[in-house]
């Protein structure tokens, strides 16, 4: 029973409380969301290292011994035809190269720690750009949270909370006597927070629709029969350049006359 | 930022987005050569379940797939030149059927021995070459494939072209097939002890052989069984003839149809009932049977059956008999048309 009550709210005060809650509400929801969509990036910029290292150089190399083959042909050949399809050879070996010997090639396999996650969402929610009360600090806050998403990303436990301890009240943490203003700012706070929810939840059906995705899918599934995607893939592909090493090796004795 | 720093800024960002794009491409490549890591058979396996579900493209792709795994699966191959002769799944292309029946032909699958032979016995994608067809058909045959036996034993049967007329032979290959359960070649075994043309009429046989095919649903043996009952006597058993008649015309063999119409209206063999013999003719003259057509079209125009004559149901029924090109050699229901509306055109 509240009995004791002595200050009663005025209606403005009431609706500011309410609103302040559901804010709170939502910033807690948006951490969630937050770490859930920078968790299946990072899953998947893993599994595209993990699939370029072992899947994909041997796309490479078989591109390379194919486009060494259509060389030799065109050598022997000497037509116009035999030119346009080395050249168009060359290029897709190029093109297997430069992925499989880039930087997403070198992505290790990413197991944040239970400590990582919680550092993640806290930090996430203090300074999501999409809670800022103006310009300025919104340019604060977006600077910080790529650093967070970075953070998260390379599992720096430390930057994480660096960036935490860091990271001043923000402005509207001093409220103003206003409540008009307050509530407001309050209310386009909510939708700035509501957007950036809708936005990471289509954001994440489109992370899905990804190729590689539907490949990360499909090898997941393959490991909880026991199987080993990556590595079925790896050996087919490896038969093919066998093949194809073969055929150049044929080719450019048929060239030397031997 | 201005500069060659800007310069250099661009030229990094333009060759992250290259390679992001090879890498997706790599991602894409292999999505797409997944099901090189499964078997021929299992791909097989695939196509039947898109088979039964009627999913038709799925069937054709699941189909190449299985070939392209391995190039000597026969079943695979048999059906993908089904495939390609029907247009299932893809377009209709017979030249490229021939040569996936050749394929598992010359591997010895019957099947698509028999299916070589066919295609060669009607010309579909080769020129017309009876012989070939005929030399295919052989070789399923001497496998045991009813269908080709079937065909052996329809080729001895007609001569010609087809090789020497040999009764005994077209026996052997249809009781061989017969025997397998083959309803076409019982029919065909039926006939030839019904009505003999170099064997001993035996009625007994015929109807054997009538009756196996005729308990396969095999509707003119239905009807032909009927009628050796009665006929020979075999077993005097009139009540299971009309049993088979009715099987037949209810399984909508027009002859059937009419017959069954005959005895109802006549009497014959069931309490007459006219009502029933023309609901018969009726559905007889729907399925185009001329003789049915021809009794309505009579049976108004002279108020024969009927309560009275009415010209205008007989024009009908004449109308239809030219319409099916039924008309006889006297141009009986031409005549009566001509006649009939130069009276209307009188009067």
């Amino acid at each position: 029973m509240k009995t004791n009550l002595v200050h009663r709210l005025t209606p403005e005060e009431e609706e500011l409380a309410a609103k302040r809650e559901e804010l709170a509400r939502l910033e807690s929801q948006l951490a969630d969301q937050e770490l859930l969509l920078a968790s299946l990036k990072a899953e998947l910029a893993a599994f595209e290292g993990l699939y370029l290292r072992r899947v994909g150089v041997l796309y490479a190399e078989l591109d390379e011994w194919n486009a060494l083959f259509a060389e030799l042909r065109a050598e022997q050949a000497g037509t116009p035809e035999a030119k346009a399809e080395a050249d168009e050879a060359r290029t897709q070996a190029e093109e297997a190269y430069s992925a499989t010997h880039g930087e997403a090639a070198n992505v290790q396999p990413f197991t944040p720690s239970s400590d990582l996650k919680r550092l993640y969402r806290e930090a996430a929610k203090r300074v999501h750009p999409d809670t800022a009360t103006d310009e300025a600090d919104r340019a604060r806050r977006e600077r910080l949270m790529k650093e967070v998403n970075a953070a998260y990303a390379k599992g720096d436990e430390d930057a994480l909370r660096r960036i935490l301890a860091g990271f001043d009240a923000s402005p509207d943490a001093v409220q103003g006597l206003d409540i008009g203003a307050d509530l407001i700012r309050v209310l386009r706070q909510l939708k700035q927070l509501r957007d950036r929810i809708a936005a990471i939840e289509s954001e994440i059906a489109g992370l899905s629709e990804a190729d590689l995705a539907k490949l990360k899918a499909k090898a997941d599934l393959a490991a909880t029969e026991g199987r080993d995607l990556l590595a079925e893939m790896a050996a087919n592909i490896q038969g093919r350049v066998n093949v194809a090493r073969q055929r150049v090796e044929k080719k450019s004795d048929e060239g030397t006359g031997k | 930022m201005k500069g060659p720093e800007s310069q250099t800024a661009l030229v990094l960002a333009q060759s992250t987005a290259l390679v992001r794009k090879a890498v997706a491409k790599l991602a894409k490549r292999g999505l797409g050569e997944l099901w090189l890591l499964e078997s021929a058979e299992e791909w097989f396996e695939r196509a039947k379940t898109a088979k039964s579900k009627n999913q038709l493209i799925e069937f054709f792709e699941c189909l190449q797939r299985t070939v392209a795994l391995d190039p000597e699966h026969t079943d695979g191959l048999d059906q993908l030149g089904m495939a390609y002769h029907d247009g299932i799944g893809t377009l209709r292309d017979q030249v490229a059927a021939v040569e996936y029946f050749r394929r598992a032909a010359e591997r010895g699958h019957a099947e698509a021995q028999f299916h070589l032979g066919l295609v060669f016995e009607l010309g579909h994608g080769v020129p017309r070459d009876l012989a070939e067809g005929i030399a295919w058909e052989r070789k399923a045959a001497d496998q045991g494939h009813s269908g080709a036996q079937y065909r052996m034993g329809a080729h001895s049967k007609a001569g010609g072209e087809g090789g020497i007329f040999n009764l005994s032979q077209s026996v052997e290959w249809y009781r061989k097939a017969a025997e397998q359960g083959h309803a076409a070649s019982q029919w065909e075994l039926g006939q030839i002890y019904h009505h003999p043309k170099g064997v001993v009429k035996n009625l007994t046989e015929a109807a054997g052989w009538y009756r196996k095919a005729a308990n396969l649903g095999h509707r003119d043996a239905q009807f032909s069984l009927s009628y050796t009952i009665e006929e020979g006597g075999v077993i005097q058993d009139r009540p299971e003839a009309m049993a088979w008649l009715h099987k037949a015309a209810e399984g909508g063999y027009g002859v059937a149809q009419r017959c069954l119409g005959d005895r109802y209206f006549w009497g014959d063999g069931v309490p007459r009932d006219r009502t029933q013999g023309m609901a018969w003719y009726l559905k007889a003259a729907e399925q185009r049977d001329c003789s049915a057509i021809y009794k309505l079209a009579r049976m108004y125009a002279e108020g024969h059956g009927v309560p009275h004559d009415d010209l205008a149901k007989a024009a009908l029924w004449y109308r239809k008999a030219v319409d099916s090109g039924c008309d006889n050699d006297y141009g009986e229901a031409a005549r009566w048309l001509e006649q009939h509306t130069k009276m209307g055109e009188g009067a």
